[in-house]
């Protein structure tokens, strides 16, 4: 836990802290779970992308993706999942497969393989932050691993023709928006009040969707028709990125948000204590003063869901 | 294979009469290329999404109880057996050298002479190793696969719990898609028990796939012409 963690992630613009769907899960979960981690955007610097993105460093150990990202999070007791059921947590694995089936192929194809986006939108934003000479190469593999797999995946017969596929992954993404709307009901997040894993994957995959200014745009209508979506992310974004919903992100102020956040958490930790002392003392004065160790247990029995005060 | 199992366990709770048959050109008369496939009149349907729909378009449904909240979680808990169950029975197939070696290019290439039986089978394993190196299987150990196998049987134990069916009293779709694999896997003989051994971790699990075929296909095995090789190849779990 003392280990100082860093990602490695693409940054973001139009509001979101990150345009990558991967790399904003990740974010988003560390902010639900508490995790400190330091972001390193990947900008124009002589330090190029290797492999996957994003990455988590943290002293010699490299990894990379969400899932398994998510999993080293929660060794080192950053576990947004901690109150959930068996059932619940069942629930969370079905409803990422669906979104990785249903919804990523339509996301890939949006970002990547549209010809107007693409060349208005993805590729010259993705080149401007990669530097020279891979600037141009990079995004150009990119979007052709995002072509291959939608074919792969989806592409068989009789669906023949790369219209077709894009007719049918749009119409199952659509699906897959309207099911987890339905899921979603008027909670704040999935699963009640505090925000889990589930939460952090479907932020991540919707957030990009809902945000980024694209000339082709059909999913992003579909998305608006379903308010309490579009509600779900903007509420993330105010209460966890600090970020207002017109875009404007204050500039470097993430570690100092960070600090402040930890600060309001241990003040209200504190306060919540003395309130509790308080009442013993009042309920019953003969009894003697309460051992510090007991103290210290209430006080991890409540790290589980620090969050829950600071949410407004 | 477990996409028969699960369109035949779906079709028999439906109580809709199915003979099953045997073609080595199977996969050229399918549709979409992909079997199993059903023969109704003069339609031909492949894939049980599709079937369920036509099934659905007949007036037969399993589904239709269901509020909206369950239906929602009924289809992703679908997904959730695509997406890990059956890319890691696909990767145990055809991207695990030892069982490629003895069992899958043999079966695959049986119904043809030499050397198409090589040629075909070397075809589609290159077809299916692309694609786990698409959405990023490749790379993964089989520890890892069976890891991820036993991460998935977990969700579903858990999703079931001591229900008799996914949800509650009547049988879905998902009952039938969830009984195809997970009883191909139990009754598959591999060149190690690893994975069935995942699955039998599990007893709500095998106790499901026992019910559903005491109490799906136990009675309908007469009714059943097919060739004698699938006679000879039919499993039982009951020993």
């Amino acid at each position: 836990m003392a280990a100082p963690m860093e990602l490695s992630c693409w940054g973001g613009d139009w509001g979101l802290p990150s345009l990558h769907p991967e790399s904003l899960t990740v974010m988003a979960y560390a902010k639900f779970s508490g995790a400190p981690l330091t972001v390193n955007t990947i900008n124009n610097s002589w330090r190029t992308p290797k492999g996957d993105v994003p990455v988590l460093i943290s002293e010699d150990t490299v990894i990379s993706q969400p899932a398994k990202i998510l999993n080293f999070l929660r060794k080192q007791k950053y576990n947004a999942d901690y109150e959930l059921s068996a059932k619940q947590g069942a629930d969370t694995l079905a409803y990422i497969a669906l979104l990785e089936e249903k919804l990523l192929p339509a996301l890939l194809h949006t970002f990547w393989v549209e010809a107007e986006n693409y060349c208005s939108v993805t590729k010259p934003w993705f080149a401007s932050r990669i530097p020279f000479p891979l600037s141009l190469y990079l995004p150009g593999k990119m979007s052709r691993e995002a072509l291959n797999r939608i074919l792969l995946t989806k592409g068989g017969p009789p669906l023949y023709s790369l219209t077709e596929v894009e007719a049918q992954i749009y119409r199952d993404a659509k699906e897959c928006l309207n099911l987890l709307s339905k899921r979603l009901g008027t909670s704040q997040f999935f699963f009640g009040n505090t925000p889990t894993t589930l939460d952090a994957f479907v932020f991540g995959f919707l957030a990009p969707v809902y945000k980024v200014c694209f000339p082709r745009v059909q999913l992003q209508e579909h998305l608006k028709q379903l308010p309490n979506l579009c509600r779900f992310c903007d509420d993330i974004l105010t209460c966890y990125f600090r970020l207002t919903v017109s875009g404007h992100s204050p500039s470097g102020q993430d570690t100092a948000d960070a600090n402040l956040q930890k600060l309001t958490q241990l003040v209200n930790k504190e306060s919540n204590l003395i309130e509790k002392m308080d009442d013993n003392l009042r309920k019953s004065p003969q009894h003697p003063p309460r051992k510090l160790t007991t103290l210290k247990l209430a006080a991890g029995g409540e790290e589980s869901s620090p969050l829950n005060r600071l949410s407004p | 294979m477990p996409k028969s199992q699960a369109i035949q366990a779906f079709l028999q709770m439906c109580n809709l009469p199915v003979r099953v048959v045997c073609r080595a050109n199977a996969e050229y008369m399918s549709p979409s290329g992909k079997v199993p496939f059903i023969h109704v009149g003069n339609q031909v349907v492949s894939e049980l999404g599709p079937i369920v729909q036509f099934v659905k378009a007949k007036g037969h449904s399993l589904s239709d109880g269901l509020d909206e909240v369950q239906k929602a979680e009924m289809k992703a808990y679908m997904e959730l057996v695509n997406n890990m169950l059956l890319t890691a029975e696909l990767y145990l197939q055809w991207c695990d050298d030892v069982t490629v070696e003895e069992i899958t290019h043999p079966r695959y290439g049986s119904p043809y002479p030499w050397p198409l039986n090589r040629i075909l089978a070397y075809q589609k394993q290159w077809e299916i190793r692309r694609k786990m190196k698409a959405i990023g299987w490749a790379g993964k150990s089989l520890e890892q696969v069976l890891e991820d196998v036993d991460q998935c049987c977990q969700a579903l134990s858990q999703r079931l719990g001591t229900q008799p069916y996914f949800f509650n009293k009547q049988p879905t779709e998902l009952d039938a898609l969830v009984f195809g694999h997970l009883f191909t896997i139990l009754t598959t003989q591999l060149t190690t028990d690893e994975l069935s051994e995942k699955v039998k971790n599990y007893g709500n699990l095998t106790a499901f796939c026992r019910r559903i075929e005491q109490q799906y296909f136990e009675g309908h095995d007469k009714d059943n012409s097919g060739t004698a090789a699938a006679r000879s190849a039919k499993r039982s779990l009951l020993r």
